[in-house]
């Protein structure tokens, strides 16, 4: 009986400690757009970042990559509904605040399908308060 | 003594106790310098050293600095900014800078950051569809002791004058307080709309003149051969009356006429200075770092070496004539523009003393000059280059390579070049690059091809090493200090979209297509693009960059030896790299961090820089780091915590017994803020 006990305790633990680790909310890595959305994304993203931004958003002289190693450090830790923000207040540089928040996603999801982010069914959403509890990961955690 | 004599000396005690009462906005003809702790120019100087002799702050309270003020720029414009780029001046207890994304004119409290006046010019179409948006990298200040002014240029092109006292529009200045860049420019009439010329750089004032450059859109896919061009001015800067232009591309009849093949110097534009100047007032010369001709990669309609394109030329600062030039790249096509001032440095070699200039460039060559005559200081040798296979293309056979000092950053690419932390990683680095073409600096750009070369690799082009915070100089010790990122560019060559261009190229390639692409997805396709997993454009080895470290670094040059003084790595190595499952166990040297080609400031003691992205702090909070070095030696010896990166190069000031580090920072989701830091009273130094 004791032994059925304590496996019970220490399962138990084990449940938290792991939830602990995972948290309630969802990171890029979980499976969060579709590429059907990606591909959507591509087209947004050739006619109105390529120019800055380069053809596969990898950067120019005048603008940022958008994958790779600089992109995921200068947003690591950040929910995808700031990073929508951000696009979404300041982004095409030239004529900020053109595109709709459905496009604007969907560039989203063309930047994690080009950061080899695994796609899922379900398409990140318009929502601000919902893309909040994405949080933007460079790498998965089990990589680290 | 009779009456008239009382009442004058009267009146002038009256004058002078006034003047001397103003403690805010006093003003005095010069310095031009910040020998008295103030920045009265953008880089600190009329030379551009960024160099201030206060000492207040050092390695032993530096890490002590607590904030003084902050200002946000957030509703400067219809929107907040994300990129603010300022270093602010200080003069009389106020700092100046621009901001916001209507890139507006403020004047704060120098001891609080209370803003005193605010200006903006609302553009309207204009400035939407400027060339070169946000608030820039600054504005000037001018003085004859009487009155004082600001003096910035806008988005869309307009040179303001203002108060500096008020922030009023100047009403003697142009057409009340403003003059039309995009009129009296020597060539076609420009729209005043849509006419794509601009600047972000801060104006440079000397000896009453205001010189002005122009800038464009980003050159790698021009629409046509031809552009506006980016001829140089000087202004009076009382009336706003323009005195001088200098021809970036001449006349015919003018010198250098004869470097542009058939009528291509007619029809040929941008070949203007987007970078910050630098003035000699006693030689009465202002040095001109001049960007490329029309198309950054392909220079098939513009045949020749094109003068003066990618020249240092010195015009005189009251007529514009030209005294010298200096070409570094002849017919460029690797987007070599100069990016940023020339320093100007009295220099001591061999014995002799030489009043010399030294430019940073993204190549990675310091190329050193007298900049009395224009000479090189140490040999700088034309020697024999690649050609490339573009049609119609032009190459020059040579291009001037400096002896000295040695390059301070990456150049060309070459195997050697390669990740090499392991044999196992190099040989993937190996096979990756196997379809492209590698080779020397000045390999050109290659025709797109899929059986090979899918583009030219090669570092020192585009946005390597040093771009527009240039360098900085300490004259105590006359040693120049250089940040430098090593990135390689992949310039390939493929024909732009249909309908999109007159030129026979753009820079893209086969798998990626153009960089732009119409939106009708007609040169390359997504699946191409995604599919292009081994070969794909952004080149790296197991997540880890191509080439070897260090990624970014910060170079001390002894300016009378030409010899390295120290060569450090820039920032802590990036986690996803020091953790690295195919680095385990190895013992790995600081590889500094991608991207950190910023602003240094070098100050008595101290060599101060600011990473350019985010990254690891030592809290673990989101943010980068303010590094400070010991100039003599490179040794980081303090790092102070920023919440977003520096985007601006910082000063320096004193005011009321305090010194005061202020620098411009934004990025990722914060917006532009100027931070200003002091140190607490119990950490000062006791009588500094």
């Amino acid at each position: 009986m004791r032994f059925w006990l304590a496996s019970g305790i220490l399962i138990a633990a084990g449940v938290v400690v792991a939830a602990g680790q995972g948290g309630s909310s969802r990171s890029v890595w979980d499976g969060v757009y579709t590429d059907a959305q990606a591909v959507r994304g591509e087209k947004v993203s050739a006619e109105h970042c390529a120019r800055c931004h380069g053809p596969t958003l990898n950067g120019a002289e005048a603008a940022p990559a958008l994958v790779g190693d600089l992109f995921n450090a200068n947003w690591e830790g950040v929910p995808l509904g700031d990073l929508l923000e951000r696009i979404r207040v300041s982004m095409p540089q030239d004529m900020p605040g053109t595109l709709s928040r459905q496009q604007n996603v969907d560039v989203i999801a063309y930047m994690l399908k080009l950061g080899k982010v695994p796609v899922g069914t379900v398409e990140l959403v318009t929502d601000s308060a919902a893309l909040g509890e994405i949080t933007f990961q460079g790498k998965p955690v089990a990589d680290r | 003594m009779n009456r008239r004599h009382v009442v004058w000396s009267t009146l002038t005690v009256l004058a002078v106790a006034v003047s001397a009462s103003v403690g805010l906005f006093a003003q005095r003809p010069g310095p031009t310098g910040t020998q008295h702790g103030e920045w009265p120019t953008y880089g600190g100087d009329l030379a551009s050293t960024r160099y201030s002799p206060l000492d207040q702050i050092d390695r032993n309270n530096f890490s002590k600095l607590e904030v003084a003020w902050r200002f946000k720029t957030d509703s400067l414009g219809p929107r907040p900014e994300y990129n603010l780029q300022s270093t602010p001046l200080m003069v009389g207890g106020v700092v100046y800078s621009t901001g916001g994304t209507r890139r507006a004119v403020v004047a704060l409290d120098a001891a609080t950051g209370e803003m005193l006046w605010m200006h903006s010019l609302n553009e309207g179409k204009r400035g939407e569809s400027a060339p070169r948006l946000l608030s820039g990298r600054g504005l000037s200040y001018w003085t004859d002791g009487r009155e004082a002014r600001i003096i910035y240029v806008t988005p869309g092109y307009q040179m303001v004058a203002l108060d500096a006292k008020t922030g009023v529009r100047v009403a003697g200045f142009g057409k009340n307080g403003i003059v039309d860049l995009k009129q009296d420019f020597d060539q076609a009439p420009i729209d005043p709309v849509t006419g794509a010329v601009g600047l972000h750089a801060a104006p440079v004032i000397a000896n009453d003149v205001i010189i002005i450059g122009a800038a464009f859109e980003t050159g790698a896919i021009p629409k046509s051969k031809s552009n506006i061009k980016g001829y140089v001015r000087g202004f009076d800067v009382r009336t706003g009356k323009r005195i001088w232009v200098f021809h970036t591309i001449p006349r015919p009849g003018d010198v250098g006429h004869d470097t542009w093949g058939g009528e291509s110097a007619s029809y040929t534009g941008n070949t203007g200075v987007w970078a910050q100047m630098s003035v000699d007032e006693q030689l009465g010369l202002v040095y001109l770092p001049v960007e490329l001709p029309t198309h950054d990669y392909y220079g098939g309609d513009r045949a020749g070496n094109n003068l003066f394109s990618e020249s240092i030329v010195a015009v005189e600062l009251k007529t514009g004539k030209r005294r010298w030039h200096y070409q570094l790249v002849h017919h460029g096509m690797w987007d070599m523009d100069i990016p940023c001032a020339p320093v100007l440095m009295d220099i001591t070699v061999n014995g002799r003393p030489i009043k010399a200039l030294a430019q940073a460039t993204k190549q990675a060559f310091l190329y050193v000059l007298n900049r009395e005559t224009g000479e090189p200081v140490w040999p700088i040798e034309e020697r024999p280059v690649p050609k490339g296979d573009a049609v119609g293309e032009w190459y020059s056979p040579t291009q001037p390579f400096p002896t000295k000092p040695a390059p301070y950053d990456g150049q060309g690419l070459t195997i050697d070049d390669l990740i090499d932390f392991t044999p196992e990683l190099r040989a993937e680095a190996v096979k990756l690059v196997a379809p492209y073409r590698l080779g020397p600096i000045f390999t050109p750009p290659s025709v797109s091809r899929r059986e090979g070369p899918i583009a030219t690799l090669t570092m020192g082009a585009q946005a390597a090493a040093t771009n527009w915070p240039g360098a900085s100089y300490d004259p105590e010790t006359r040693t120049l200090f250089v940040a430098s990122q090593t990135s390689v560019a992949t310039l390939g060559l493929v024909p732009p979209p249909l309908g999109v261009a007159t030129v026979p190229y753009h820079q893209g390639t086969v798998l990626a297509g153009a960089r732009t692409d119409g939106g009708s997805g007609s040169n390359a396709s997504g699946p191409a693009a995604a599919a292009a997993d081994a070969l794909s454009a952004n080149l790296t080895v197991q997540g880890l960059p191509i080439i070897k470290p260090p990624y970014s670094r910060i170079t001390a040059i002894n300016m009378d030896t030409g010899d390295f003084r120290w060569q450090i790595p820039f920032g802590a190595t990036p986690p996803n790299i020091a953790n690295h499952p195919a680095l385990k166990g190895l013992n790995l040297p600081p590889m500094g961090r991608p991207g950190n080609n910023n602003g240094t400031l070098v100050t008595k003691t101290l060599l101060i820089a600011g990473e350019k992205n985010f990254g690891p702090t030592p809290s673990g909070q989101r943010g980068a780091m303010l590094r400070a070095y010991d100039k003599a030696t490179g040794t980081e010896v303090a790092a102070l915590y920023l919440p977003a990166p520096q985007t601006g190069s910082p000063m320096t000031y004193m005011l009321n017994g305090q010194q005061h580090l202020v620098v411009a920072i934004s990025g990722g989701t914060y917006t532009g803020e100027l931070v200003a830091f002091k140190l607490p009273r119990e950490a000062m130094p006791a009588g500094r």
